[in-house]
């Protein structure tokens, strides 16, 4: 499992221009975890939507192993790294496990119903296959959302606020979800500005500010 | 040439060709009218066979409203028009119109008891009178300065509002008076109130016809042909034998007439045997409502579609596009885009059938509604779930078939049902390209029954048993698709 390489990635936006993103570099070796800490308007949304292929930039480079995306392209990221939305985004008219087998299954992937069974019983929804979304709590919703975005075997994982949507008690079940993740290999980006989050993960840590990203401790 | 090739030729030359006529069997006696089901009759027809005959044609009635007729005529729907239409400067100047076939007078009718009912034309000044539109004696009443009332529904429509106190008088020429204008509580004054006289219509160029069909009547006059076809109907006056230059047939009774009146007092439709023949013909207009507003909601679903993908997804351009498609087509009458589909477009040298015609305008105009519709069931829909969709590797193609469109429909299908059961309704508009559908048969049924109460009944209970399967079918569906919305934790 390789790495992930932003290198100084920029992005303006608007009428008249305005920088998002503002020569932004990072890498996260394979199974490392950067926590990017940044208040609402700072870039944060912007740096993760670029990372997964839904936005371009305008100048620098995101590679992802031996694949590297210049400017002007976004799809070759698409479906390569997995993101898990700040609103979770399940699919409301599928089934737990269709949610996480649809777009594999799309793309004729077998062995996608084998993992995905395998990775919602690991997170503990193995009993909840055939549950609608609308009936789970927060904290499953959320499972379900990680185990969707591991089943297309992403080459790195991102993370937009996790802990914002759920329970003071669920909270420290993300960190454990990182780790888990980070244990298989995968280099991740997680963005929030919860502190305790970013405290309790063994990450480096950064923090952006209007589009400008800067280490923030030695983790 | 060998003997078979003659025979050939020969059979070639005396193949009848058709002779398309015109006619609104809506309008009723004498002219034209339905009854029983099926079977259609009036001294208009019988003139039409004995003219027909006379040119070595066979005649084919084409069904049409009585506004529409002359544009059907003009766009080359029919080769002539036969149905009461009277010869003014101005038709004699847009069309090829024949010798008279008819002349009598103008007739006024008033409420019996009415004491200060008019009697003269200038009588009629300021107060309410009804009459039929496109008349000669609307423009009488227009002259006089009467407060015109006229009626598209029919004949016998004026009588009724005059008889219910809501006109003064009726002004129509004798043949309408004769077999309408005589009801219970109405006098038919016997004075002349100016004369009028009906004339079959041809295209303004189609010269040879006109001239065949003169010589056809001039023949059928002499023969005693025509004079007694209105003589049987009793339509036979005093201008008539003036205008034709013969003498008014002797010995024969007005038994069409006669047996009009007599039909007053019949039993009602549904008593006598006809009332299967009433319900099969109600039936097949049912059919073809129900056939022509399914097609027309598949091609509203389809194309409203695309415009609302269009709306959504398309590219600034096309965005545009689709906008300027919705609001023209949401914004103009219906009945203008069909009239201009079907008797429009010709000009251009696009020629639709009726079915066709009528399909495609009420597609067309519904398409908008769908297209609404549809728009807002794709904006209902958070744009994270198409993010969602394309991060987990999904084409916008698969995102918008698996994971927004399901989601879109739930919102978009109630009112998509409101609208078929509108369109349903509005499918009664196709009458005016000569698609004879429910209501129309409905209009052709009751002018020949009288009934417009019980008639209309049945009518709206089709309707009804059209329209209702579908919202059934509509509400079982967003049960279905509203499954994962039910269940909580």
């Amino acid at each position: 499992m390789s790495g992930l390489a932003v290198a100084g990635l920029s992005r303006s936006v608007g009428m008249p221009r305005r920088r998002v993103l503002d020569d932004v570099s990072l890498e996260v070796a394979a199974g490392e975890v950067a926590v990017v800490l940044g208040s609402s308007g700072s870039g944060k949304s912007t740096l993760l939507r670029c990372l997964a292929g839904l936005e371009r930039f305008d100048a620098g480079s995101v590679s992802l192993g031996a694949l590297r995306v210049g400017p002007s392209a976004r799809s070759p990221l698409l479906g390569q790294v997995g993101l898990v939305f700040q609103g979770v985004e399940l699919f409301p008219h599928l089934r737990v496990l269709q949610n996480c087998t649809l777009a594999p299954r799309l793309r004729h992937d077998s062995g996608a119903e084998r993992r995905a069974l395998e990775l919602l019983g690991r997170l503990g929804m193995g009993d909840r296959l055939d549950a609608w979304p609308q009936a789970l709590s927060g904290g499953e919703r959320q499972r379900v959302a990680i185990a969707r975005a591991l089943v297309c075997q992403p080459a790195a994982l991102l993370w937009d606020e996790p802990t914002s949507a759920l329970d003071p008690e669920r909270k420290r079940e993300v960190a454990t979800h990182v780790e888990e993740v980070a244990a298989r290999g995968i280099p991740q980006v997680v963005v929030t500005h919860d502190a305790e989050l970013a405290g309790a993960l063994r990450a480096r840590h950064f923090a952006l500010e209007k589009g400008r990203l800067r280490r923030v401790d030695a983790g | 040439m060998s003997v078979p090739g003659l025979v050939v030729l020969a059979a070639l030359a005396t193949a009848p060709i058709e002779l398309r006529w015109g006619a609104d069997a809506e309008g009723g006696a004498p002219f034209l009218f339905e009854e029983p089901p099926g079977r259609f009759q009036g001294f208009e027809l019988e003139l039409v066979e004995a003219l027909a005959a006379r040119l070595g044609r066979t005649p084919l009635h084409v069904q049409g409203p009585f506004a529409q007729l002359l544009p059907l005529l003009e766009r080359g729907d029919v080769d002539v028009v036969i149905n009461g239409i009277e010869v003014t400067p101005d038709r004699e100047r847009a069309y090829g119109l024949t010798r008279p076939y008819w002349a009598g007078p103008e007739r006024l009718t008033v409420r019996s008891g009415d004491t200060h009912a008019p009697s003269t034309l200038a009588d009629l000044r300021g107060r309410p009178v009804g009459t039929l539109p496109g008349t000669l004696a609307e423009r009488m009443l227009r002259a006089a300065g009467a407060d015109v009332r006229t009626y598209d529904g029919g004949q016998e429509d004026p009588y009724r509002d005059l008889l219910l106190g809501r006109t003064d008088a009726v002004l129509l020429e004798a043949p309408v008076s004769l077999y309408y204008g005589e009801l219970p509580g109405l006098r038919t004054l016997p004075a002349s109130m100016g004369e009028t006289r009906y004339a079959v219509v041809t295209r303004r160029g189609d010269a040879a016809l006109q001239a065949q069909l003169d010589a056809a009547l001039a023949a059928l006059i002499a023969d005693g042909t025509l004079p007694r076809i209105l003589a049987r109907w009793g339509l036979w006056t005093e201008e008539t034998a003036r205008v034709l230059g013969v003498s008014t047939p002797s010995g024969i009774e007005p038994v069409e007439l006669e047996r009009w009146r007599a039909r007053a007092s019949a039993p009602a439709w549904w008593r006598g045997g006809g009332a299967g023949a009433v319900l099969g013909a109600l039936g097949r207009g049912a059919l073809i409502t129900l056939a022509i507003s399914l097609a027309s909601m598949a091609l509203a679903i389809l194309l409203g579609g695309m415009l609302a993908l269009a709306r959504v997804y398309g590219p600034r351009p096309l965005q545009l596009l689709a906008l300027g498609y919705v609001e023209l087509f949401r914004g103009t009458p219906l009945l203008l885009q069909l009239i201009v589909v079907y008797y429009g477009l010709p000009e251009i040298g696009v020629r639709l059938s009726p079915w066709v015609a009528g399909w495609l305008a009420l597609g067309l105009n519904y398409a908008a509604a769908e297209a609404e519709n549809d728009r807002a069931g794709l904006l209902s829909v958070p744009g994270a779930q198409m993010d969602a969709a394309r991060v987990l590797g999904m084409s916008r193609w698969q995102g918008l078939r698996h994971v927004v469109a399901p989601q879109a429909i739930r919102v978009a299908l109630p009112p998509v049902t409101n609208d078929f059961i509108a369109l349903l309704k509005d499918s009664s508009l196709v009458s005016i390209v000569t698609v004879t559908e429910l209501t129309k048969t409905y209009g052709t049924l009751a002018a020949a029954t009288r009934d417009h109460l019980g008639l209309g009944l049945v009518v709206a209970a089709l309707y009804l048993g059209l329209g209702l399967p579908f919202a059934r079918l509509s509400r079982w569906l967003e049960g279905r698709l509203a499954r994962h919305l039910e269940v909580r934790g």
